[in-house]
């Protein structure tokens, strides 16, 4: 029998997790949300919804600037191995986001 | 070129074909495209080592999106002590970016909810390019053969 992901048995307690990073100043990052859901072929993830400041998102930037906060997820928590859910990271900018008005970003 | 660098190629044209205000059409092409250069890029090596060249089009047929996502979910937590920890890196780019594309291809051509932003659609444009630059250097790697040839045979439990 399969068994459920941490990450999903135990959301809350992820989400404490996550709790504690509120307050840390990730370059760039305006905002950030996150979502429980299962990817498309059924499989548990957790999607990552991040607002960039326009200066951050532009190409030349984008990299060094999705890579930090990654590297702030990751080295708080250890999502494949810990809690079972594989992440997606998606990215846009203020500007992009104002005219999307996209409910997962808000 | 390949038909997976020319794939990428597109990618990046498609992206770009109206700067100022992008069709949601063209984006979303932008990411099925860059999702299936690096579909092609796997495929087409794995295929190369077939000895049989007449059979390598009938090979190809054989691999299938799900089993090879399976697969390179497996390279996050595999343990590879034995091996050199910069190719593993490069690896694991590659395995990390393949599962990563498919779900954004899968939300591209079919999600009526997603919304594209430029910004999200150049983010996977490049990470689909660092995998192949990772990809170039690991790829005659044993640990990048045997990567390959989990993309087409499920591994046994017994």
């Amino acid at each position: 029998m399969p068994q459920l992901a941490r990450g999903i048995a135990q959301a809350a307690e992820l989400v404490k997790k996550f709790n504690e990073l509120a307050h840390v100043r990730i370059p760039g990052v305006v905002k950030w949300r996150y979502t429980f859901e299962n990817d498309w072929s059924g499989d548990p993830a957790i999607f990552f919804w991040v607002t960039l400041n326009d200066e951050a998102s532009k190409p030349a930037n984008l990299r060094k600037t999705k890579n930090g906060f990654i590297a702030t997820i990751n080295n708080h928590v250890d999502l494949p191995g810990d809690w079972g859910l594989f992440p997606y990271y998606n990215f846009r900018s203020q500007s992009e986001q104002a005219k999307l008005k996209d409910e997962v970003y808000e | 070129m390949s038909l997976a660098h020319d794939l990428l190629e597109q990618a990046n044209h498609l992206a770009n074909r109206e700067p100022k205000r992008p069709r949601q059409a063209s984006l979303r092409r932008a990411v099925s495209t860059a999702y299936y250069a690096l579909f092609h890029v796997l495929i087409s090596d794995a295929i190369s080592h077939w000895n049989k060249p007449q059979q390598r089009a009938q090979m190809a047929r054989g691999f299938e999106h799900t089993a090879m996502k399976d697969a390179s979910k497996k390279i996050a937590g595999k343990d590879f002590r034995n091996s050199d920890p910069g190719m593993v890196g490069h690896l694991r780019t590659v395995a990390a970016a393949f599962v990563n594309m498919q779900q954004y291809r899968h939300a591209a051509d079919y999600s009526y909810a997603t919304k594209w932003a430029k910004t999200e659609v150049q983010d996977h444009i490049a990470t689909v390019t660092e995998a192949f630059a990772s990809w170039q250097i690991v790829r005659n790697e044993k640990i990048a053969l045997d990567y390959l040839m989990s993309l087409l045979v499920k591994e046994r439990k017994d």
